[in-house]
């Protein structure tokens, strides 16, 4: 149980962040401008 | 300590690649980040340093002058290397490097496809756009990889897939400067050929992360 709970929190975190740092920075390309 | 270097490695090589990645639509380098990679370069330097002078302390012990300790444990790799032993923190560990390869390889397959024409539709500097995606994926992949490599060294190093696993590995790595930074695919509009050279190395990287995965995969077995 133990493992299987680290493993989504793992898993949420892993995929999560990634998304989210590929969203802000094309986030901060758009809002600067070329 | 070398294992601090590499991490300081990766996190400078990562934060230098983010800056030129940006400069790609901003078309300048902000002072932000300029200082981030600097700061970080200027830590990995200091790291570096420590770890060289260790190394010297390995290769000389008559010069040294204190005893050495005698418990291990009082070290981090001994810690670390019971850890990942341990099944609760290596299972974990090790479905992030397998989300981590899923992020490499789907990247990689996006980019790929377009450059080898099979996406045609899509103007290159739309795949640009999700070239970090598979850069934090290696990042990743470096971090747990490694730790992984400590926690049963011996075995891995000489197993037979190992080798050519980390021959391919650069290569497929190194090639997302050159799809971030060619001039002439990033001008690559909707329904453009790629450049003959860039669908050459759209295939080396293909093919170098497949053979990566493989000897990934065949590392316990081979």
């Amino acid at each position: 149980m133990q493992l299987l709970l680290l493993v989504i929190a793992v898993a949420v975190v892993v995929l999560g962040g990634s998304f989210a740092g590929m969203y802000f920075l094309n986030r901060s390309i758009d809002q600067t401008g070329r | 300590m070398a294992l601090l270097t590499l991490f300081g490695l990766a996190f400078t090589g990562g934060a230098a690649w983010m800056v030129l990645w940006r400069y790609r639509y901003i078309g300048r380098f902000t002072n932000r980040s300029l200082y981030l990679v600097l700061a970080f370069a200027i830590v990995t330097f200091g790291i570096m340093a420590e770890t060289g002078h260790r190394g010297g302390q390995i290769n000389h012990p008559e010069i040294r002058t204190e005893a050495a300790p005698t418990d291990s444990s009082v070290y981090l790799s001994p810690k670390i290397e019971s850890l990942i032993n341990n099944v609760i923190w290596f299972v974990p560990w090790q479905t992030i490097h397998f989300f981590g390869y899923s992020l490499v390889f789907g990247t990689v397959l996006v980019v790929v496809l377009r450059v080898l024409g099979v996406w045609k539709s899509v103007p290159f500097s739309a795949v640009h756009r999700i070239l970090p995606l598979g850069v934090f994926g290696v990042m990743m992949n470096i971090f747990t990889g490694m730790l992984m490599l400590m926690a049963d060294t011996y075995r891995y190093v000489n197993e037979t897939s190992f080798t050519p696993k980390m021959i391919l590995l650069p290569i497929g790595a190194i090639a997302v400067i050159y799809f971030s930074l060619s001039e002439p695919l990033w001008n690559t509009k909707a329904g453009e050929d790629a450049p003959m050279t860039a669908k050459w190395v759209a295939a080396l990287v293909l093919l170098s992360w497949i053979g990566v995965i493989m000897g990934g995969r065949l590392l316990p077995y081979v």
